[in-house]
């Protein structure tokens, strides 16, 4: 994904690879430097640590020291987990689920697992460096969305050329005297719209992003911005956290039961989330997957390494998806290189919440609901010929 | 509602942008460029703010489209569970695509 | 006056100088759903004959242009005649050529059999207001399932342009999840198109459409 696009390879200004982005040249790693970032940045695959000892050899007597050195200096056999705050949003319209409003905290949530998303991100929360280095008060390293951003402009300029390119060759046929009547009629309005244009003095769209408005100005205090975002979390992320691995502290929820009714209130709520657990538990990386009409994508180590796989999409059991919504959705998901898979869910009712009053009580819960999987891929005769 | 105006100032850049009509759920701002790329000028234009647990039909634009009675196009913001925000384009009428 | 034969409620025009009158007039479409003799693996076109949807074959009705009849009995006759061609023929010890499985075309329509109550299948009533209002405004509709929707409708003949619309046709208080609009919405805006949505207010007999398409921000 990053390998080839143009940016790491332009040398329009400055040494060495970077982007253009609202006229200032940013360096760039290369591409061997992103994912080599990558694999020290995302070590744990989840927001757990553990107190690993080194192997035990009984009959070496070097392995047998260093196994009771290590088991002595540790005070305690396991760490105590570290516990992230959150809080939820508890207006009439709320969005569901928790947000994490320490930074570190939402880091460590976001690179220990993927989970959550910036309130105002695309997924990592990277709001604050960004809009640091677009108010011009800080540097640090280039994000997804400035990668973005940078490509969406290019490619608004290229739009540009190539209309200005028709333009010319459109003039050169007239000419010639070989205009017909729709390529006469393009011309004509083009050349309104270029006469409006000067009147109102439309700037380029891309300088205008680059003014700091009132909005931006308002943020800033003693030299830094305030910091607005926070880290939200999906309601079948913050069950997962709070309940099975017990990083997660929400304020104003105290019991199981008390979480479950708030975040899990349908049926279809606690299918999605048995569906989550199922795929966690297998090591999968899930996250949300609106952006493909699916309920989720399911990614082998996380984001920032490969494309999802899969695209899954949960079904009650007594229910059979629409045609016309299974072609539409498969049209979406094949385009972006996935696999569709239903997942349907045996037990379609959710469980007595009240009864869940622990660990072991949700587990049981759980173990009630089993899983079956089909995966869908579109046949076409005259291309899957082998 | 504030979700997405946040989200419209801060993340996309948007400016100006206040509640128009709390009922109707719609916002009113100005975007960073030009919406289409045929239009003429950056131009103030409506936000209708949906969850995505909601439904949206035919008879319900007909009435968000009451309530703006000058536009013909509205951006349509729909809220995901993860926060992501979703934004569309719906024109009043039949509106041909752009060129991409 | 043309005429139109009915097999088990779907029109199949055999008639090649039918189905040009109906482009050219009607902007009606349909779907060529016959195999070509020559090329039997191939199937990016089909062959006669052209197979019309319950809302083409309702909107041509409604012209009163066009006689319908039922011409089920004329198939069942051909069909039952290949049948008894195929069995060998066991006095000469040779078994009959394949040669006749060529459907010649022309021959089935010569024969109708005027049928009084012709049955035709009925299109969903919310869809065919809308398939109406996009044929009466000019465009060229098909069917959409390719793509998940109902149908695409063109803005002239299909040979000469893309589809510009994926259209939904619904009731008027019908409500659609959001994340089927999201869906639709991206797969219409990533192949070119407007995802559009309409429907017939019942108070006021108008068919009311909504284009929607993605941003390009967000």
């Amino acid at each position: 994904m990053v390998s080839d696009d143009p940016f790491f390879n332009s040398t329009d200004s400055g040494s060495g690879p970077g982007i253009q982005l609202d006229g200032r040249f940013l360096k760039t790693t290369t591409n061997k430097g992103y994912n080599k970032r990558a694999k020290d940045v995302y070590v744990l695959p989840l927001p757990f640590s553990l107190n690993s000892l080194p192997a035990l050899i009984p009959h070496n007597p070097l392995s047998v020291f260093m196994y009771t050195v290590a088991l002595l200096s540790k005070p305690l056999r396991f760490t105590t987990q570290k516990r992230h705050k959150a809080y939820i949003d508890s207006t009439s319209q709320g969005t569901p689920g928790a947000f994490v409003p320490d930074l570190q905290s939402a880091m460590e949530l976001w690179q220990q697992g993927f989970f959550g998303k910036g309130t105002l991100s695309r997924s990592e929360p990277s709001w604050f460096g960004r809009t640091s280095r677009r108010l011009g008060l800080d540097g640090g390293e280039l994000t997804l969305e400035e990668i973005t951003e940078a490509r969406r402009a290019k490619r608004r300029k290229f739009k540009k050329e190539r209309e200005q390119q028709q333009l010319l060759e459109l003039k050169q046929k007239q000419k010639e005297g070989v205009l017909n009547p729709a390529d006469a009629n393009l011309l004509d309005k083009n050349e309104k719209k270029q006469i409006e244009d000067n009147e109102n003095n439309a700037a380029d769209s891309d300088a205008v992003v680059t003014k700091v408005r009132k909005e931006d100005t308002d943020l800033i205090k003693d030299g830094v911005i305030e910091k607005l975002e926070t880290l939200h979390l999906h309601p079948c992320e913050a069950v997962f956290l709070c309940v099975c691995l017990g990083v997660l502290e929400i304020d104003g929820i105290e019991t199981i039961q008390q979480l479950l009714q708030t975040f899990f209130p349908e049926d279809s709520d606690w299918q999605k989330y048995v569906v989550y657990h199922y795929f966690r538990s297998l090591g999968w990386c899930v996250r949300d997957g609106i952006k493909f009409g699916v309920d989720w994508l399911i990614y082998k180590q996380g984001p920032p390494f490969q494309h999802a796989e899969f695209a899954v999409s949960v079904q009650p059991s007594s229910g059979r998806p629409d045609w016309w919504w299974l072609h539409a959705n498969m049209r979406v998901v094949n385009n972006a290189k996935k696999a569709m898979t239903l997942v349907y869910v045996t037990k379609e009712e959710r469980p007595d919440y009240t009864k869940i009053s622990n660990v072991a009580a949700f587990r049981k819960a759980l173990s009630q609901y089993t899983v079956k999987i089909l995966t869908f891929s579109r046949f076409t005769p005259s291309r899957c010929r082998d | 509602m504030d979700t997405v105006i946040e989200n419209l100032v801060h993340q996309q850049l948007w400016t100006d942008c206040k509640i128009y009509n709390e009922d109707a759920n719609l916002i009113r701002g100005t975007p960073p460029r030009k919406l289409h790329p045929e239009d003429a000028q950056i131009s103030s234009e409506y936000v209708l703010v949906s969850h995505m647990r909601d439904s949206v039909s035919v008879r319900g634009y007909t009435k968000t489209f009451q309530s703006v009675h000058d536009a013909s196009r509205v951006v349509h913001a729909v809220i995901a569970e993860d926060s992501t925000i979703a934004y569309y384009i719906v024109y009043k009428s039949l509106n041909p695509p752009r060129r991409n | 006056m043309f005429t139109l034969p009915v097999i088990s409620g779907t029109v199949y025009i055999y008639d090649v100088e039918v189905i040009k009158y109906l482009r050219e007039k009607y902007n009606i479409g349909g779907v060529l759903s016959g195999i070509l003799p020559q090329y039997p693996q191939q199937n990016k076109f089909g062959g006669l004959p052209l197979k019309l949807s319950p809302e083409e074959a309702l909107y041509l009705l409604e012209t009163n242009e066009f006689e319908f009849f039922d011409d089920t009995e004329t198939h069942l006759d051909e069909y039952k005649e290949k049948v008894d061609e195929d069995k060998p023929d066991t006095k000469n010890g040779q078994s009959s050529t394949t040669s006749n499985n060529k459907v010649e075309l022309a021959v089935l329509s010569k024969i109708p059999k005027r049928s009084s109550a012709v049955k035709l299948k009925e299109p969903v009533n919310s869809r065919y207001a809308v398939y109406k209002y996009l044929v009466q405004k000019g465009y060229f509709v098909l069917p959409g399932l390719r793509f998940g929707c109902h149908y695409m409708a063109y803005p002239g003949d299909i040979m000469r342009y893309h589809s510009h619309y994926n259209v939904l046709g619904l009731d008027y208080d019908e409500g659609i999840d959001l994340l089927t609009m999201v869906s639709g919405g991206r797969l219409a805006t990533s192949v070119k198109k407007c995802w559009v949505i309409g429907a017939k207010n019942p108070e006021t007999e108008e068919t009311e459409a909504f284009s929607i398409e993605w941003s390009g921000f967000g």
